[in-house]
C-alpha cells in the first residue's frame, strides 16, 4: 500500500482508533471496567515537571487529577473526594521500580453545626438545609459552608504501607488542610477572579519532613480545576470533517475540531517540593505514578444514620483500584481483559504486561479496520524497543535512571532546567528534536523538559502518543540509532530495527495529530498551573 | 458514625423537649419526622470479630457474599467501625 493511499485513509483511521479505544476523554479516564463504578477514585492525569513559575525553578510540581468529566453544575453535592479512599503519589528515586517516597492524601467531609448540618428555624422546627452552602462563600472555612472539606497529607519513606509515615504540616504546624468548595456559581463565589482569589487562600505553605536543611518548604493545593486535557472527541463518528491534509499538516493542529471536554472540571491534588527532596544518591532522575485505594470490604446500610456519607461502613486493608504513570497506557495500550488488573498492579510487577508494549495492538488495529490488513500502518520493528524504552526505562541521556528495572512510570530528569510556558514545545522532546533537525543537532534544542521527560500541562500527549505509536520515534532514531532505541536498557538480547524503513508512514508519522491543540488550553503560569474551574452558573 | 435504635429514640425525645422549651412544641404533624419510622433490619448484626481487625472485617464480608438470599433484610449496622489496617496487604482472593 503506497503512502498516498495511507494518508487518504488517515482521518477515518484516527477516528476509528478513537472508537476502538473508547472515548479517550482524558489521558486515563473511565479506562477500566471497575473504575467506571468508582469515579471518585478514578485517576485521570498525572503531571510531573520542574516548576516553571518565575523563581521556583528548583522545585518539582506533582499534580494528580481525579474524578473526571465534572459538569460544573453538578449540585447539590458537587464533587467532594471520598473520605473512605486513600489517594497517593509515589516516587521511585533509585530506579528499582519500587516507591521510595509516597505522598498520601486522606479527606474528611464534615457537616457543619456539630455534624447536624446547617439548620434553619422553620415554624417551630429546626430543619436541616439541602444545599452544600447557606450563603455566599469567600473565606477559608467559611461559615456559610454546610460541608467542611479538609484533608491531611502524609509523607511515607520506604514501602507505602510499612514505611515510616510523617505528617506534612503547614508552616503554622497545623496538619489539617482546607480544600475550597467547588465552583458552584457566581452568586455563591463571585466571578472567576473572585473564585481564583478564594481558591488561592487554599494554597498551603508547608514543610516536608526529612528534606535537606533549608529545602523543606513547599506548597500543597487540592481543589477543583478546569480540565486541562485536550482531545478530539466530538467528530469520532463524523468522518467528513477530517481530511488527510489536516491531520498531517502541523499548521492545522487546532483547525477543525473543538476540544470535546473543555467545559469540564476535574479535581487536582498538587504538590510543589524542592527537587533535592525527591532525588537520591546523586541520580537526578525520578520516576512517579499515582494510585488510589479503597478499603477491601464495604458494608452497605439499609438504614443510613443521619450524617454525611453514612450509607456504608468500610473495613479491611487498603486495596489499590487505580494506577497512572505515563498518560494513555491503560487507556489504549493494555488489553480490556487486563485493565482492572493493571489498575491494581504495582510497577515492580510490570513484566506481566510487557507484550502490550513490545507488541502493541493499536497500530495494527488502525490497519485492520481500514484495509483488512494489520500491517498497513504498523511499524515493523518488533518487538517495539522504542516504546519499551520510552515507557519502561526512560531514554538514555535524557530520563533514564543510572540503574533501572523496567517498569511503567513517568520519569523526570530533575537536572534539566524548566522552560517558561510560552517557550515550551507542545510536542515535548520529540517535537524539539524534530524542530532542530534531528538528534545530531541536539545542542540546539532549547526545550528538553517536556514529555516523555516528565509531563507538563501543555505537552500534547495525544499527538505525541500518535507519533510514537506509528513510528515517529524510529524515524528520529534513524539508521545510526541516535536515541538508542534499537534495544531496551537493562534488558539484554532484545533488539529491533527502529529506523525510518520500519515505518510505513515514514517521516509523515512525525506530523500526526488529532486536530485539537493541547497548547491552546488555558493554564496558569504559577502553582497549581491548572486553570480556575468552570463555574456551575455564570 | 451510625446510630442504634436507642440513639434514634433519644434524638426524637430530645427534639420534642426542645420544641416544648421553645413554647411552640406539640405532638402534632409540625414535629420533626421520627427517625425510627424508617424500615427496620433484621436481628443480624456485625460481629465483634469484624470490628477488631482488618482480616476479621473481610472474613465477615466474605460470609455475606456467600449469601445469595435475595429476599433477606440484610445486616443491621450497629457497629461503629469495621476493623481496618494501615499496614496490612489486602487479603488474597478466597
Amino acid at each position: 500500500m503506497n503512502r498516498k493511499r495511507i494518508l487518504g485513509l488517515l482521518p477515518l483511521s484516527l477516528a476509528l482508533a478513537s472508537t476502538l479505544a473508547g472515548p479517550a476523554m482524558a489521558s486515563s479516564h473511565r479506562e477500566a471496567p471497575f473504575i467506571t463504578t468508582s469515579p471518585k477514585v478514578d485517576g485521570t492525569d498525572f503531571y510531573m515537571f520542574r516548576s516553571y513559575e518565575s523563581g521556583r525553578s528548583d522545585y518539582v510540581t506533582l499534580i494528580a487529577n481525579y474524578q473526571p468529566l465534572q459538569d460544573a453544575y453538578g449540585g447539590p453535592n458537587y464533587f467532594k473526594l471520598d473520605r473512605n479512599a486513600l489517594y497517593e503519589i509515589h516516587i521511585d528515586n533509585n530506579g528499582d521500580s519500587k516507591e521510595d517516597l509516597t505522598f498520601q492524601f486522606r479527606f474528611n467531609n464534615r457537616l457543619a453545626n456539630g455534624g447536624k448540618g446547617v439548620e434553619l428555624p422553620i415554624g417551630n422546627a429546626l430543619v436541616a438545609i439541602p444545599l452544600t452552602q447557606a450563603g455566599p462563600v469567600a473565606n477559608l472555612s467559611d461559615a456559610n459552608l454546610n460541608v467542611a472539606e479538609t484533608f491531611t497529607v502524609d509523607l511515607v519513606r520506604g514501602d507505602r504501607r510499612k514505611g515510616q509515615r510523617y505528617p506534612v504540616a503547614k508552616t503554622s504546624g497545623a496538619t489539617v488542610l482546607e480544600k475550597p468548595v467547588d465552583y458552584i456559581g457566581v452568586k455563591t463565589l463571585g466571578d472567576s477572579a473572585a473564585y481564583a482569589t478564594y481558591a488561592g487562600k487554599h494554597v498551603h505553605a508547608v514543610k516536608f519532613p526529612g528534606c535537606p536543611a533549608g529545602k523543606e518548604s513547599g506548597r500543597v493545593f487540592v481543589g477543583q480545576r478546569q480540565e486541562g486535557f485536550a482531545v478530539n472527541l466530538g467528530p469520532i463518528f463524523d468522518l467528513v470533517n477530517a481530511t488527510a491534509a489536516q491531520v498531517t499538516d502541523p499548521t492545522l493542529i487546532n483547525a477543525f475540531v473543538a476540544n470535546g471536554i473543555q467545559d469540564k472540571n476535574v479535581t487536582a491534588m498538587a504538590i510543589e517540593i524542592h527537587k533535592d527532596c525527591l532525588t537520591s544518591g546523586g541520580d537526578p532522575v525520578i520516576g512517579g505514578w499515582t494510585s488510589a485505594s479503597l478499603r477491601q470490604g464495604r458494608l452497605l446500610s439499609a438504614t443510613p444514620a443521619a450524617g454525611y456519607q453514612t450509607s456504608e461502613i468500610v473495613g479491611g486493608a487498603w486495596t489499590q483500584v487505580s494506577r497512572l504513570g505515563n498518560p494513555l497506557v491503560n487507556e489504549v495500550v493494555i488489553g480490556l481483559r487486563d485493565k482492572d488488573r493493571f489498575n491494581a498492579s504495582h510497577p515492580s510487577a510490570d513484566g506481566q504486561f510487557l507484550p502490550y508494549v513490545t507488541n502493541p495492538t493499536l497500530p495494527a488495529l488502525l490497519g485492520l479496520v481500514l484495509a483488512g490488513n494489520t500491517s498497513a500502518l504498523a511499524p515493523t520493528n518488533l518487538p517495539r524497543t522504542d516504546l519499551a524504552t520510552t515507557f519502561l526505562t526512560g531514554i538514555s541521556g535524557l530520563n533514564k535512571p543510572t540503574a533501572v528495572t523496567p517498569s511503567e512510570m513517568l520519569r523526570l530528569n530533575t537536572a534539566i532546567a524548566p522552560v517558561p510556558f510560552a517557550n515550551q514545545n507542545r510536542l515535548g522532546v520529540a517535537g524539539e528534536i524534530l524542530r532542530v533537525g534531528g538528534a545530531a543537532n541536539l545542542e540546539k534544542a532549547t526545550d528538553l523538559a517536556g514529555f516523555p521527560n516528565g509531563r507538563r500541562p501543555k505537552d500534547d500527549v495525544v499527538d505525541i502518543a500518535l507519533v510514537a505509536m506509528l513510528g515517529g520515534l524510529c524515524v528520529i532514531n534513524g539508521d545510526n540509532n541516535a536515541l538508542g532505541l534499537n534495544s531496551i536498557p537493562a534488558v539484554a538480547g532484545v533488539t529491533s530495527a527502529c529506523k525510518a524503513s520500519s515505518v510505513p508512514l515514514g517521516a509523515t508519522s512525525a506530523n500526526l495529530h488529532d486536530g485539537v491543540d493541547q497548547a491552546v488550553v488555558p493554564f496558569l503560569n504559577s502553582f497549581p498551573y491548572l486553570n480556575t474551574p468552570i463555574a456551575g452558573s455564570r | 458514625m451510625t446510630l442504634t435504635h436507642l440513639q434514634h429514640l433519644g434524638l426524637v425525645l430530645g427534639a420534642s423537649a426542645m420544641l416544648a422549651a421553645c413554647g411552640g412544641g406539640n405532638n402534632s404533624a409540625e414535629t420533626v419526622p421520627r427517625l425510627d419510622s424508617q424500615p427496620t433490619a433484621t436481628d443480624a448484626r456485625v460481629p465483634a470479630t469484624a470490628t477488631r481487625s482488618a482480616s476479621g472485617a473481610v472474613d465477615f464480608i466474605r460470609t455475606l457474599t456467600a449469601d445469595e438470599d435475595a429476599n433477606g433484610d440484610g445486616v443491621l449496622i450497629d457497629a461503629t467501625d469495621l476493623g481496618t489496617s494501615e499496614t496490612d496487604e489486602p487479603e488474597p482472593d478466597a
